[in-house]
């Protein structure tokens, strides 16, 4: 019976090289897109940020050109009111409010209020089980 | 017998070679697209961070335009926060404009420590015989190119109003 002698190459197993390099490759593709996907959420949400701005600025523009619209309607009306309010909608959950009251010795309106107001949220995915009453199950 | 060892030790050592090629080979090939990855994700990186740069400048430049109540207000408001900035002002008759109306103009250069990028900003406005500023403010990465952010700012500015 022909006995097999055991050398070192024999030992060595063929692969190992190979399978250790795709795992470093694995590993550091992984890291890679992370990295990526993080980028690219880190950008998204500068955008968002750029876009809900924009949105604000625009309900402010609009608001400082209303507001030059009374001023100058106290000079011509002798019935304008001593406080007003009005809106404008920023998104569709948010609104800017603005308050204005008449000074009595300028005779002119003084800004009072300037908020953001963000409304209810009314959405539909309300986890059941933990809100009362009706909705849970 | 010997001849055969040897036969067999030469068969492993080419396998093995033959086998660190293919392992330097692949490891070549996704190392250069490991390097594509990443640099797309640090210019999506430097994106961000001039998007927001450009962002917290323009919030800025609005509180200082919407807490002034005057041209002298703004112009002082503008020259205390950003030292170094340039502050031009022209008449409505030298810039073509309404008479009465004013306008101007405001620009600083800022580095931005985050993205090490430089900003050029630039603020133009108008201020109409009716008290109404108009400015806009553009904030770019490089001088005269590659605008990054712009918004445009109106305020009402009560002192102004000739009454």
């Amino acid at each position: 019976m022909k006995k097999r002698r055991i050398t070192a190459a024999s030992v060595y197993r063929l692969g190992l090289p190979l399978l250790f390099s795709v795992y470093i490759l694995l590993c550091l593709i992984t890291l890679s897109v992370l990295s990526l996907i993080t980028s690219r959420q880190n950008l998204r949400n500068e955008n968002l940020q750029k876009e809900a701005r924009e949105a604000y600025f625009a309900a402010e523009n609009q608001a400082e050109d209303r507001i030059k619209e009374i001023d100058e309607e106290v000079l011509t009306r002798i019935d304008m009111p001593l406080e007003e309010t009005f809106t404008i909608p920023i998104d569709e959950k948010k609104t800017l409010e603005v308050g204005l009251k008449r000074t009595a010795e300028e005779n002119r309106y003084r800004i009072t209020e300037w908020k953001t107001i963000v409304s209810e949220y009314e959405g539909e995915d309300t986890v059941k089980g933990l809100t009362s009453g009706k909705e849970a199950d | 017998m010997e001849d055969r060892e040897g036969k067999n030790r030469n068969r492993h050592s080419w396998l093995f070679l033959l086998e660190i090629t293919l392992a330097l080979l692949i490891l070549t090939f996704g190392l250069g697209m490991i390097v594509r990855v990443n640099l797309k994700a640090d210019s999506l990186t430097r994106e961000a961070a001039a998007l927001r740069a450009a962002d917290r400048t323009i919030e800025n430049a609005d509180a200082l335009i919407r807490s002034s109540e005057s041209e002298e207000d703004l112009t002082a408001a503008f020259q205390k926060a950003y030292p170094e900035c340039k502050i031009q002002k022209t008449s409505g008759d030298q810039s073509g404009d309404k008479s009465g109306d004013r306008s101007g103009r405001i620009r600083w250069t800022e580095k931005n420590s985050e993205s090490k990028q430089t900003f050029f900003t630039k603020i133009s406005y108008r201020i109409d015989g009716d008290g109404l500023l108009t400015a806009h403010v553009t904030v770019s990465s490089e001088k005269g190119e590659k605008k990054t952010d712009s918004q445009e700012i109106r305020h009402y500015l009560m002192e102004e109003k000739s009454r």
